[in-house]
């Protein structure tokens, strides 16, 4: 599977990555919201990694482009956030992403294996 | 030439002294003169020779008598009766005198021979009779020079006889005037005495009363009140008998129009008041009056309907200086004079009526100044705030009852310098302004302290028409020692909330790349690739960058402490929460818990911050305590001065703090326990908490050095609804 991970940390970033390659999937990386929604179209991800800070483009900004751009793949998107809390979690969902993952992760396997088995439940029923 | 009449007028006193002059002078002489003797002696003396004698006795200078004249004493007795004081000389005729029949020139002795006639002719004897009893001269010679001497002699007598006699005339018009004179002048002393003794009397009248009307005048100054004026006013009718205590009506700012009385007639004492003196306010204004009245109807018919009883004669006096303005004052008698006792009362009180007048004018406008003085006397004690009128000198001229606290009660210790009396210093507070009071115009402003509190000066200057310097000020001293305390806290709220703001940013700043770098730790170590040593490094990467993390998480949940949402609860529901929070490290130790009443307990904050306070200092206790032990928790109330805390205490059975780092608890990053376990902000947060909610918290050891106890203090929140 194609997994697209959008954040300007990189040490958050490539850990992402890794931990998904480690899985056995494929997955690029952008540093900002206009490089990763650019990946979005040229690789058509099943599942995208948003960060909500970011310089430029915020998180739920690119989701909802993403949302509105019918071009794109329907991907399942994971939100990721330094800040937690009930607004967070209603914030994500208000601009169409599918879950709300808050930083730092307990275990970054762990994070990667629940969006994994999210992605394959909606591919499999797609 | 003087004439008969002339006589006739010269027997007046006054009138006829011109004529009573020496004229050219007569001789009498009726005999034989053939020899021209007489008649050439008297020309040669311009005398006139006469033979009767002349009316006017005074011209006479001698007579001549022919001594052998038959009738020759009834003659001298004629002359004598006629004029007492002629010269009347005896002499012979012609005929017989020897001496004219001798021959002229011949030396003969003329006296001898006329001598021997003479004699011959009388006898001596009958002549001495005859000259004694006649008082006559002699007998003379018929000789021209005896003649001649004789008139001459007799001319001399006469002249001066008829100055005697004018001197004697003169004297007597003299002495009737001076007579008349006198009378005169005693008639006018006499009419000047009685007339002095009049204006004496009258002087002395009118010196008594000008005296009375001063004494009065003086006694009226002393007034202080109206009653005490009409109680004077009454003392001083009191010798009219038939005229009751005076009334008054009159209208003053302060009480309107009333009419002043005596209720009760006499009475013990000596003060007015204590006679009985009242005043009413009237119904509607009294008629005015620009004269006297005597009594009138309307007047007594206004004061029956005033005073609700009958009212006897009345005599009514205006006051005011212009009566006719209405409602100006009246004094008003009742009376049963009879027409002439009213006169004289009128006449009496006249004079009085301007003193009057002006001591009424003087006891309203001094009641006034009174009233006006207490309304800013009473003003400036009402205020609270101490205020006192300060010279450029420091010495205080008035002060309120708020400055006057400061003053000793004693009057031997009494201070008169602000510094003195208001802060207890012997020299000006530190930055008084004073001494710039006549630089600026403006009002000044300085704080001076007084033990603990400080207080802000307001200095007004006080200026006096257009004197140039400033001499005096009015300083107001407002207690702004809470203000500043509140305006400490609030800026030390103020400093929290921005250390919390900059302590979210930074824990958000470091939270992602912690995030990552702990990420990546965990990826790599689960990467085959690398050998164990490399893991065990990356292995102490994540712990390093977990515990960055939870002091990351520590800051952030402290911080905006201010922003979050308060509730008004109480101290024990919130340690009881923190209670359960900790339940499994409770579980070893014993807790033993004392509980106020919530309501006396009750603090305005976040729950959800205070209990994480209280976990902390739970927490804290529990791994304090190596051996089971006991967790002592009390709430109670208690008050420090005027403010109210609500205290929760928390001790616990543990060895205490060492005194060491008693003082260094709170510290930041302060911690004794092992890396990892702790990350040293715990109780930090905890005072930043406490403090930012305005209370305190404290750490000490029990006396005993059974363990240590920390409290924490926070004011006193009103339950809302209560």
């Amino acid at each position: 599977m194609k997994f697209l991970v959008i954040d300007d940390e990189p040490l958050v970033r490539r850990s992402l990555a890794r931990a998904i390659r480690a899985r056995g999937h494929e997955c690029t990386e952008a540093a900002d919201g206009e490089d990763g929604l650019r990946l979005w179209e040229s690789e058509s991800p099943q599942g995208v990694f948003v960060d909500v800070l970011m310089p430029g483009l915020s998180g739920p900004e690119v989701v909802s482009r993403a949302r509105a751009n019918k071009a794109l793949r329907p991907s399942f998107i994971a939100l990721i956030s330094a800040f937690s809390g009930d607004d967070s979690e209603k914030l994500a969902l208000e601009c169409g992403a599918n879950i709300f993952i808050a930083k730092p992760f307990a275990n970054i396997f762990e994070v990667v294996d629940l969006v994994v088995d999210r992605v394959v439940k909606l591919t499999g029923e797609n | 030439m003087a004439s008969e009449g002339d006589v006739v007028r010269n027997s007046f006193p006054l009138g006829g002294m011109a004529a009573l002059s020496a004229g050219p002078a007569c001789v009498l002489y009726d005999g034989n003169d053939s020899d021209g003797i007489i008649r050439d002696a008297a020309f040669r003396t311009r005398s006139t020779v006469v033979k009767q004698l002349p009316v006017d006795e005074y011209r006479l200078a001698a007579v001549f008598v022919f001594l052998e004249r038959p009738d020759l004493e009834q003659m001298l007795t004629d002359l004598r009766s006629r004029d007492s004081s002629v010269d009347i000389w005896l002499i012979l005729g012609p005929e017989t005198s020897p001496l004219t029949a001798a021959a002229v020139g011949k030396n003969l002795d003329h006296e001898k021979l006329d001598r021997r006639q003479v004699l011959a002719k009388m006898g001596p004897k009958r002549i001495a009779n005859l000259i004694n009893r006649y008082r006559l001269r002699g007998w003379i010679s018929r000789d021209v020079s005896a003649v001649l001497d004789a008139i001459n002699t007799g001319i001399q007598n006469r002249d001066s006889r008829i100055g005697y006699l004018k001197s004697r005339r003169e004297l007597g018009t003299r002495n009737r005037q001076l007579y008349d004179l006198q009378e005169n002048l005693e008639k006018i002393v006499t009419e000047r005495t009685s007339y002095l003794s009049d204006a004496e009397r009258e002087l002395h009248r009118r010196t008594q009363a000008t005296r009375e009307l001063v004494r009065f005048i003086k006694e009226l100054s002393q007034a202080e009140a109206i009653e005490e004026v009409l109680q004077f006013l009454s003392h001083e009718v009191r010798s009219f008998h038939e005229v009751r205590p005076p009334m008054l009506a009159l209208v003053s700012p302060e009480f309107g129009a009333r009419l002043h009385f005596q209720q009760v007639r006499a009475g013990g004492g000596q003060r007015a008041h204590e006679k009985g003196w009242g005043s009413k306010t009237v119904t509607r204004p009294w008629p005015s009056r620009s004269a006297i009245r005597v009594n009138e109807a309307e007047d007594q018919t206004y004061l029956a309907q005033e005073l609700g009883r009958p009212i006897a004669r009345t005599a009514v006096f205006p006051l005011g200086k212009d009566a006719r303005v209405s409602a100006s004052p009246l004094l008003i008698f009742e009376h049963s004079f009879d027409e002439s006792k009213a006169d004289r009362f009128k006449k009496f009180l006249i004079p009085r009526l301007e003193p009057l007048s002006t001591a009424l004018d003087r006891v309203v406008i001094n009641r006034e100044l009174i009233a006006a003085s207490r309304l800013w006397e009473s003003t400036f004690d009402g205020i609270s705030d101490p205020i006192a009128v300060v010279g450029t000198n420091f010495e205080v001229l008035r002060m309120n009852q708020a400055f006057a606290r400061y003053q000793s009660r004693n009057e031997e210790t009494r201070k008169t310098k602000c510094y003195e009396i208001f802060a207890a210093r012997s020299a000006p507070c530190d930055g008084c302004g004073l001494s710039q009071a006549d630089k600026t115009p403006e009002h000044i402003e300085w704080q001076v302290r007084r033990g603990a509190n400080v207080y802000d000066v307001n200095a007004y200057p006080i200026r006096f028409q257009q004197e140039a310097k400033v001499k005096t000020l009015i300083h107001h001293y407002s207690d702004v020692t809470k203000s500043l305390e509140l305006k400490g806290h609030a800026f030390q709220g103020e400093k929290m909330a921005a250390i919390g703001l900059m302590a979210g940013n930074i824990a958000h700043e470091l939270n992602n790349p912690l995030a990552g770098l702990k990420s990546l730790a965990q990826v790599l170590r689960q990467e085959a690739k690398y050998p164990e040593s490399v893991k065990s490094d990356l292995c102490e990467i994540e712990k390093a960058a977990e515990r960055s993390s939870a002091i990351i998480r520590d800051l952030m949940e402290f911080s905006n402490a201010e922003d979050r949402a308060r509730e008004t609860i109480s101290l024990n529901q919130i340690a009881e929460s923190a209670l359960n929070m900790v339940k499994t490290a409770l579980h070893e130790h014993r807790v033993e818990t004392e509980w106020a009443e919530n309501e006396k307990v009750m603090v305005n904050v976040d729950p959800h911050l205070l209990q994480h306070v209280v976990f902390n200092i739970v927490n804290n206790a529990c791994q304090a305590m190596k051996e089971p032990g006991e967790i002592s928790i009390r709430s109670y109330q208690e008050t420090h001065g005027d403010s109210e805390h609500a205290i929760l205490e928390i001790g616990d059975s543990g060895p205490g703090i060492p005194s060491e780092i008693l003082s260094r608890v709170f510290e930041p990053f302060f911690t004794t326990k092992g890396a990892g376990q702790g990350t040293g902000l715990g109780l930090s947060m905890s005072r930043w908490v406490v403090e930012t909610y305005r209370g305190k918290i404290e750490v000490e050891n029990r006396k005993d050095s059974s363990g240590a106890v920390f409290r924490i203090l926070l004011p006193l929140a009103i339950k809302v609804g209560q």
